[in-house]
């Protein structure tokens, strides 16, 4: 210790940790919903604190369930807001931002969907533009050749970007040739070759009544909301069509190391993991609290072992990756150069160790504090609120899946914990990825498994030996 | 716990008008909060809302990387990672564990001018946050070794978030080369070598000038009881002494630019990119409002002026920002294009000029100032959202504008800026000879590198 020496001459005795108060239970808000004649969902969580509404009309169904063309539905979506039969994409955003608003759309794994976030004031003007562009996108060719252009210069600086080209590398080695191989955004190749109308179709088949909900949050009345979405939804018709279900990835991983090689990297961004858990999987709750004592949260053993202890890296995490199918699990940091094995190896025996040793009680009852206290935190504003009545949407959750929440939690056991490591970690089947210095991290990795060398575009890298024979 | 208040395709229950309190104002928004200063000179903020049951801590030291000196660059920024290492009755870590035990959630960040530490604790908790922030503002106990670990962690800082970062070091080489004089012509992360080159010795003498109830104001946000609140406070900060060395604070101005500087970088970037920043006066000056309103007219939306002109309508630019850079001392109107595939730094630069030049001489119309201003009276209501984010916006107005009140009036004096006051900052500050401009260029192809 170096001069600690304290400032009050220690009239205060300050050894004694403060004992609680009284906690407080916040549960889960009660919310609004109503379903019109054609089967569209409305839902309304109202909150007047602030004179601010947001709505999102969200269309399940998306970016894995792209007919093999990656990318269509993100770009499909963005399209959503850039002309419709009334107004051109310059009309639709200048009239919702002289508002004050602001207007947006795009597509996730599980979900497509077009939002705007409004004074509540101007809440019916704005209301009719959002409907305007979910219910007539024009799809005009001018827009598609601006969005595609803007897309495929993303593609290019996200190759410029250590996390993005490692975490790709990453998808690739553990999906194979599932959806989730790709990249959400596309590639390339696809998104060069995306036509119109297959844009049109997939709009017209995720974007009918049956399949979508519009969900509106803050100074909203529900019974105006409801009479909204009744003149602007109400006349749309049914499809009745059952969508193309994407199909599970493979669980059954093996080890692969890949290296994607940026010589001029000053770090190695590294990943490691396999193919994790279905979000409505019964599991999900103890995979999410073995996650959080893993590596979700500054506490986490990855990041005490990685950062704290060992100074390797600002931060070390890990997650499962809430999807319909089962999205990756990963493990990674951004680690200096000579040390990129030894945080590799660090997070195998991390993982290693919650499969074979219960956690302490001590250690379990410190990470269930930790999400059961700070549930309250998570569903403060408006928008949190709503992004969990979405997942409870598009996940099928049980309607009283939040109020359930902290007693699922409180219920986990050690056991339970060391049960579901045991499932749902698998160290030796880990795809092992890092994004540096090729030369070196070939050498160093070796002891993982043979390394596959890549570059930013994904290509095979051919070793040193064969590459001096073919130059 | 209600589970059957929905009931798909049924009428249901509605939440009665929401859980929170209303924040409106007679104008527009207004944060009711009391203050006062205790002897020691500790500022004092509450903002008392008992809508949910939480409460935010936030703790601002009026101390950043301006106040350090050449040759111990990123000091400030350092020493905020020094903060979570150990105090008197809080070993190395156990600050994160205690908040995180209790359900809280914490963090801390430091800038030019200031260093912030918050919380965000279940209601029931408020004191146990109260002395693990008094403890550290009362003592340090840290050691070589942790010292050593952290000049690590903030090294794989700088490289993850800066130096091994597409554009990640735009701003600092711009900043190096727009200042002579003031101290902001460092960057907060600072240089390596400085970083690793700090000692316990100026941990401990840095603690002893800045860290200390002058130089700190403190915001309570949430569910608390206020006579409770000020009791809690007074028994943990109250005991804490001010020690007699005299704050260091540079109040250096560069000397006008009359010329301008240029020059170059390379990055590993597929794209080209320009950066230009022109002086200008300090945040809390009328000019700076009109510059700040004309940052968000110039580049807020895709329907604002620069947005629509260089990525939508022309399709030069990958994308546009503008900033008016509010600082203690006078700071920087920044501009940062990233060119679209196969355009160049200089058309961006012809472009952008061509476009200042339409402003200063014909301004711009009255229906995008407005738009700007209604864009900004929305930005200001999603900012006062969360209690936390309005304990840091208190803290804000109060230490860097010296009046926590100017929270309520701000809207204000945005509201009131004129067509005239717009153009005529355009033209005194966005001029050819006032600015720094930087083109930041990909390494050249060789074709040696590429398997290398």
């Amino acid at each position: 210790m170096s001069g600690s020496s304290s400032r009050d001459g220690g009239i205060l005795d300050r050894s004694i940790v403060p004992a609680p108060g009284t906690p407080k239970d916040l549960a889960f808000p009660e919310y609004f919903e109503h379903t019109l004649a054609n089967g569209l969902k409305v839902i309304v969580y109202e909150e007047h604190a602030l004179p601010i509404a947001a709505v999102s009309v969200v269309a399940r169904g998306s970016g894995a369930d792209d007919g093999g063309m990656p990318g269509l539905a993100g770009m499909m979506s963005e399209l959503l807001t850039k002309g419709t039969a009334a107004r051109s994409a310059t009309e639709i955003v200048e009239e919702i931002e002289f508002l004050g608003g602001s207007i947006g759309s795009g597509a996730g794994w599980d979900s497509s969907s077009a939002g705007m976030s409004i004074l509540s004031r101007h809440l019916p003007q704005a209301f009719d533009v959002l409907a305007d562009v979910v219910r007539h996108p024009a799809f005009p060719a001018e827009e598609i050749e601006r969005v595609r252009e803007q897309r495929l210069t993303d593609i290019l600086q996200n190759k410029a970007n250590p996390s993005s080209v490692a975490y790709d590398r990453f998808c690739a080695a553990v999906y194979g040739d599932h959806p989730y191989a790709h990249p959400l955004e596309g590639t390339e190749a696809s998104v060069a070759a995306l036509q119109e109308k297959e844009m049109r179709a997939l709009h017209g088949r995720l974007f009918a009544p049956d399949n979508m909900f519009v969900i509106g949050v803050g100074d909203i009345d529900p019974d105006a909301f409801v009479r909204l979405c009744e003149n602007a939804y109400g006349d749309m018709t049914p499809i009745g069509a059952v969508r193309d279900v994407v199909q599970p990835p493979s669980a059954e991983g093996r080890r692969l190391v890949q290296v994607v090689d940026r010589p001029t990297a000053v770090q190695s961004s590294i990943l490691v993991g396999h193919v994790g858990i279905p979000r409505g999987h019964e599991d999900y709750i103890a995979a999410y609290l073995l996650n959080m004592l893993f590596g979700g949260y500054f506490g986490s053993r990855l990041n005490l072992n990685l950062r704290e202890d060992k100074g390797f890296t600002y931060g070390a995490h890990s997650r499962y990756e809430a999807r319909l199918q089962s999205g990756p699990f990963s493990a990674g940091a951004e680690v200096r150069n000579e040390v990129t094995d030894r945080a590799i190896e660090e997070i195998l025996l991390e993982m290693e160790r919650l499969r074979t040793e219960p956690v302490s009680e001590e250690e379990l009852a410190n990470v269930k504090n930790y999400v059961v206290g700070s549930f309250p935190l998570q569903i403060e504003t408006p928008s949190q609120v709503a992004q969990r009545m979405i997942n409870i949407e598009i996940y099928g959750l049980p309607k009283n899946y939040y109020n359930t929440f902290n007693s699922s939690i409180l219920a986990l056991t050690p056991e339970d914990l060391r049960r579901t490591a045991e499932r749902w970690l698998h160290p030796e089947q880990t795809a092992i990825v890092a994004a540096g210095r090729g030369h070196l991290l070939r050498n160093t990795l070796e002891r993982f498994g043979a390394v596959a060398l890549f570059d930013a575009d994904g290509q095979r890298i051919p070793n040193v030996e064969s590459q001096a024979q073919d130059t | 716990m209600h589970c059957d208040f929905v009931s798909p395709g049924g009428s249901a229950t509605r939440n009665a008008g929401g859980r929170r309190a209303p924040l409106k104002g007679e104008h527009s928004i207004n944060l009711a909060f009391e203050e006062y200063d205790l002897d020691n000179g500790l500022h004092v903020i509450l903002h008392q809302d008992r809508s949910l049951p939480i409460v935010a801590i936030n703790l601002w030291y009026h101390v950043g990387s301006k106040n350090e000196h050449e040759g111990e660059t990123g000091f400030a920024h350092l020493f905020e990672h020094m903060m979570f290492q150990g105090s008197e009755n809080v070993p190395a870590n156990m600050h994160f564990h205690h908040v995180q035990s209790a359900g809280g959630t914490l963090n801390a960040s430091t800038t030019y001018d200031r260093t912030n530490y918050y919380e965000t604790l279940p209601a029931h908790q408020l004191e146990l946050g109260l002395w693990l922030e008094s403890d550290r503002m009362n003592s340090l106990a840290v050691t070589e070794q942790t010292l050593e670990t952290q000049r690590n962690v903030v090294t794989e800082e700088r490289r993850s978030r800066y130096d091994n970062q597409p554009y990640g070091t735009m701003l600092m080489e711009l900043f190096s080369r727009a200042y002579k004089m003031q101290p902001y012509r460092w960057p907060t992360i600072g240089s390596l070598a400085d970083i690793q080159a700090a000692t316990l010795e100026r941990v401990q003498a840095f603690h002893g000038m800045y860290y200390r109830p002058q130089n700190a104001s403190l915001c309570i946000a949430g569910d608390f009881e206020s006579d409770e609140a000020r009791r809690l406070i007074e028994k943990y900060f109250g005991g804490i002494t001010n020690g007699d060395v005299e704050i260091y604070r540079p109040f250096v101005h560069e000397p006008p630019q009359t010329t301008q500087v240029r020059d170059y970088v390379y990055d590993s970037i597929p794209l080209p990119g320009l950066m230009v920043g022109m002086h200008i006066p300090d945040m809390n000056t009328p000019d700076f409002i009109a510059l700040d309103m004309l940052s968000y007219i110039l580049t807020s939306g895709e329907s604002s002026r620069f947005y629509h002109r260089f990525v939508y309508e022309s399709r030069i630019a990958q994308s546009i920002l503008s900033y008016a850079y509010d600082l203690e001392l006078p700071g920087l109107f920044l501009f940062r294009i990233i060119a679209q595939q196969g355009k160049t730094p200089e058309m961006l630069e012809t472009m952008l000029w061509q476009e200042l030049d339409d402003i200063r001489r014909n301004g711009v119309t009255a229906r995008e100032l407005q738009k700007a201003k209604n864009r900004i009276e929305t930005m200001f209501v999603r900012a006062v959202t969360s209690l936390q984010s309005r304990a840091d916006l208190l803290n804000s107005f109060r230490v860097l504008a010296g009046d926590a009140a100017q929270v309520n009036t701000h809207l204000e004096k945005l509201q009131a800026v004129t067509l005239e006051d717009v153009q005529r900052v355009a033209a005194k500050y966005l001029t050819e000879n006032n600015a720094t401009c930087l083109y930041y260029l990909p390494y050249p192809k060789k074709s040696s590198e590429q398997n290398a």
